[in-house]
């Protein structure tokens, strides 16, 4: 269920005030209820898999604790991972793995042909799974119990706020966040609706405005010139824009029910590296992939070096390099079974994996040329070329495959078409409405500016908002691009 | 309701809710009124009229022919005169439904002789369609009543016009394309065009699994009664009426599953005008529907195709075939065997600036002998 859809809307419009109705020791089965009704409409396979995963991990987790030895405990944590990943290992990568395991057999005996299975993606199977996988190694880890409540631990996957499309929000965070008690607040209805308000400014009237440019461009890329450059910058806010959207919406509505989910973007394109920009981007995703992934193969592969150093280069220098593109490959991968997401994703290790080498040698140019001394200056060619280094692996995850997204950089040139020049000043002017609008609120802290205001101007501001968005929101019906992640 | 929330919270957050209904309702007229006297402002045409009147006159049009962009696609006023030798003159685009037809009837009375014969393009969509403000500026009809409470909110319940303000405000934004956008409106430029070989759009020729099919929206929809209007003006008039309906794609055909509704709302409203006559192209075996080099976009799933350049050489063979008679009981086809040559085949894109009149189609290809006049039998 999209959440910008009348029936979306009449779900809401059911649930909120039975939910602030309802006992508050039987609220978490009215949500659990409600995220239920909300995915059931991915279908009965997804609601299936859903809870089979969660009575799995649920399962394996308390395993976890009453394992007696450590060997049955590793044996219950392998089994419980296997069983949260069983789903996205099949639903996504079944048919990505299947023809290339099929390729490389094909080198040593010819005519093999892999049949694709065709299995549709499930939405959401990505970020519940790994929010299992995570609640499954804390557990593990002795970072927190085992939730004994399946009530509880069954909402925390399938929260619906967060279901489809993330925050990929910690269970030792937002399981007690569930518990508390939810209480009906006017003044986060009213700071959650403002949200969900921006949320859909951002997805109906921005993104899916600069769409119509970007997927003119990317659809014929030839003889489109230097169009081909803009329509890189274009997507990049056009996917900030709908993925945020969305995550404004999700944490709008988490709020309006009592609930705080955690941040998943702060203005990322403002950052002056690459390794701020995954500090400001995705939020729960990068930290997720920090944590359950690039730490322990960092650790491992210390473990396996032992000594300090290895062909002249430091233990930490290998760990960290080994580490940084394993992890970016299966982060590119989690995005999507294809090798132009593989490519995305090696090219943010490899920008991490550089960025960390020169971090040394930077400074010292950057000292050199005296630029050290006009840090205004040196702060905006540091957001330039982050955000000239993002936009470039952005057409990676764009393209179709590896192959257009090769073909659409050998395409760019100087020549400026005489067409669209309209579409294009437009959507300039509107992605820098949005990062004014973003640079007023987001510049003090919790909006304070805005709350500042008079009532009664605050309202009249929100309504003009509104209307706003009833001017430039656009039919198209397009789908969040998260989704089909 | 728990305990927690106070009657002064509930009072306040009622007071707010208030407050908004109330800006909301204020901002969405106010906005709606600017956005009116903007697109008057910024639509205005203040020279059509006399264009119009001068190039009206410039040949003797026997034949107007009315409708959307699919009935642009579809007719060329190029083979009207190369098979029947009549004038005809086009005035269809996207956009220009019932309403905007009878405001340009009407004003093509002022400036000219009525048509003997009008060939209206009929669509599935008919009654669904709204005349663009952009073309109904032509006649300072955008300014209409605005009932302030006709709507909870009157920027939704219009958001489709103000949807073709903003896209023609960013097409006068990159002037190239305003360029474009201007010749598309020229009208003397439109009467030139026979068909287009590049697709505008891709044509959907796979069934898919779940298609999805669109429903007839009945008379008298948007601005059927402008039609009723139309058609007891032209029985007035004496016009003959040949009301067409435009073939579509096979997918498109099948995806509008409800033809045999629109085409019951149609008969019932000729019943009453013997000078119109329907013809149905959208029948596998009126057209060859199936045959995809025909058609441009539209398809499987998708409401309306147009037709091809290729596909429009065979429906105008097709149809100036059938329609012919009505030419000949309205006497418009006496001078036909006076035609001796076959016309210069123009370049693609062009119409011949000296076409002979009277080219005998006939005495070329063997299927055409019915068009032999009557005086030839």
């Amino acid at each position: 269920m999209n959440f910008i859809s009348l029936r979306f809307l009449i779900f809401a419009g059911c649930l909120l005030p039975l939910f602030f109705l309802i006992s508050a020791r039987w609220k978490w089965l009215c949500l659990l209820i409600a995220s239920y009704v909300f995915y059931s409409f991915a279908g009965i396979r997804a609601i299936v898999i859903l809870a089979v995963s969660t009575l799995l991990v649920y399962a394996a987790a308390l395993g976890l604790e009453r394992a007696k030895t450590p060997r049955m405990r590793r044996l219950i944590f392998e089994l419980g991972l296997v069983f949260g990943l069983f789903g996205l290992l099949v639903f996504k990568y079944t048919d990505f793995f299947g023809r290339l395991f099929f390729s490389m057999a094909g080198i040593f005996k010819a005519g093999i042909v892999y049949k694709p299975l065709g299995l549709a993606y499930i939405v959401g199977l990505s970020f519940y799974t790994f929010k299992s996988i995570s609640y499954l190694v804390d557990v593990y880890r002795g970072k927190m119990a085992a939730e004994k409540h399946l009530g509880y631990f069954a909402l925390y996957v399938s929260f619906f706020p967060q279901l489809l499309m993330g925050p990929i929000d910690r269970a030792v965070r937002f399981i007690p966040e569930l518990k508390k008690r939810a209480v009906l607040d006017f003044d986060r209805l009213a700071s959650g609706i403002e949200l969900i308000a921006w949320g859909i400014f951002k997805k109906v009237a921005v993104a899916d405005r600069l769409a119509l440019f970007v997927n003119d461009v990317f659809a014929q890329p030839d003889n489109q010139g230097l169009y081909l450059l803009l329509a890189a910058y274009i997507y990049a806010f056009q996917i900030y824009c709908d993925f945020s959207g969305y995550i404004d919406m999700a944490i709008g509505f988490s709020r309006i029910l009592g609930y705080d989910s955690m941040e998943n973007f702060r203005t990322p394109y403002a950052s002056r590296s690459l390794p701020e920009f995954w500090s400001r981007w995705h939020i729960s995703l990068s930290t997720w992939l920090r944590d359950y992934l690039f730490l322990p193969i960092a650790y491992w592969v210390l473990r396996v070096i032992k000594s300090p150093s290895l062909l002249l280069i430091k233990a930490e220098a290998w760990a960290y390099g080994i580490a940084i593109i394993i992890t970016w490959t299966l982060g590119g991968l989690w995005h999507g079974a294809a090798w132009n997401f593989v490519v995305f994703g090696v090219a943010h290790g490899i920008y991490l994996l550089l960025s960390n080498s020169t971090k040394k040698g930077r400074r010292r140019f950057v000292r050199w040329i005296r630029l050290d001394q006009l840090p205004t200056l040196r702060h905006a060619i540091q957001v330039f070329i982050t955000f000239n280094l993002v936009s470039l692996a952005w057409i990676f995850f764009r393209a179709e495959s590896l192959t257009a997204a090769l073909a659409f950089l050998q395409n760019i040139s100087q020549w400026i078409p005489t067409t669209r020049r309209g579409l294009v000043v437009f959507d300039i002017v509107l992605i820098l409405l949005v990062i004014g609008l973003e640079a007023f609120f987001k510049k003090h802290a919790r909006w304070p500016a805005w709350q500042k205001l008079p009532r009664p101007l605050r309202t009249a501001a929100f309504a003009l908002f509104l209307c706003l968005i009833m001017i430039l929101a656009m039919d198209a019906n397009n789908e969040f691009i998260y989704f089909n992640f | 309701m728990s305990s927690s929330i106070s009657i002064f919270k509930f009072k306040r957050f009622g007071t707010g809710l208030l407050w908004l209904v109330l800006f909301l309702f204020l901002f969405d007229r106010g906005l709606y009124y600017l956005i009116v006297s903007a697109e008057g402002r910024f639509y205005h045409d203040p020279g059509f009229a006399q264009r119009f009147g001068e190039f009206i006159k410039t040949k003797p049009f026997s034949t107007l022919i009315l409708g959307t962009s699919r009935t642009f696609a579809a007719f060329q006023p190029y083979s009207f005169e190369k098979i029947l030798g009549q004038e005809a003159f086009i005035e269809a685009r996207s956009g220009k439904g019932p309403k905007y037809n009878w405001l340009f009837y009407e004003f093509y009375k002022t400036c000219a002789k009525p048509p003997r014969v009008v060939v209206y393009g009929i669509d599935y969509f008919i009654f669904q369609t709204k005349s663009k403000k952009r073309w109904l500026a032509r006649f300072d009809a955008i300014r209409e009543t605005i009932a302030p409470f006709s709507a909870p909110s009157l920027l939704l319940k219009n958001k489709d016009d103000i949807e073709d303000f903003l896209v023609d405000i960013i097409a006068r934004m990159g002037l190239a394309e305003d360029k474009a956008f201007r010749a598309t409106q020229d009208f003397i430029k439109a009467q030139d065009y026979v068909g287009r070989e590049t697709s505008p759009g891709k044509l959907i020729t796979q069934k898919p699994r779940n298609l999805h099919l669109h429903r007839y929206w009945p008379y008298p929809g948007k601005e059927g009664p402008y039609l009723k209007q139309l058609l007891e003006e032209w029985d007035r008039d004496g016009v003959t009426v040949i009301l067409v309906i435009i073939p579509d794609y096979i997918g498109t055909y099948e995806t509008n599953f409800e033809q045999q509704k629109s085409l019951n709302d149609l008969r019932r409203l000729t019943r009453d005008h013997p000078n119109v006559h329907i013809y149905n192209f959208n029948r596998p075996n009126a057209f060859p529907l199936e045959n995809e080099e025909y058609f441009f976009n539209g398809g499987w799933g998708r409401s309306n195709s147009h037709l091809s350049k290729a596909g429009v050489e065979v429906f105008n063979r097709l149809l100036l075939k059938k329609i012919a008679v009505h030419y000949r009981r309205a006497k418009l086809l006496k001078h036909l065997h006076r035609r001796t040559k076959k016309p210069k085949q123009p370049p693609p894109g062009e119409r011949p600036s000296s076409t002979p009149a009277s080219t005998p189609v006939s005495a070329k290809r063997g299927s055409w002998s019915w068009m032999s006049p009557p005086s030839a039998k």
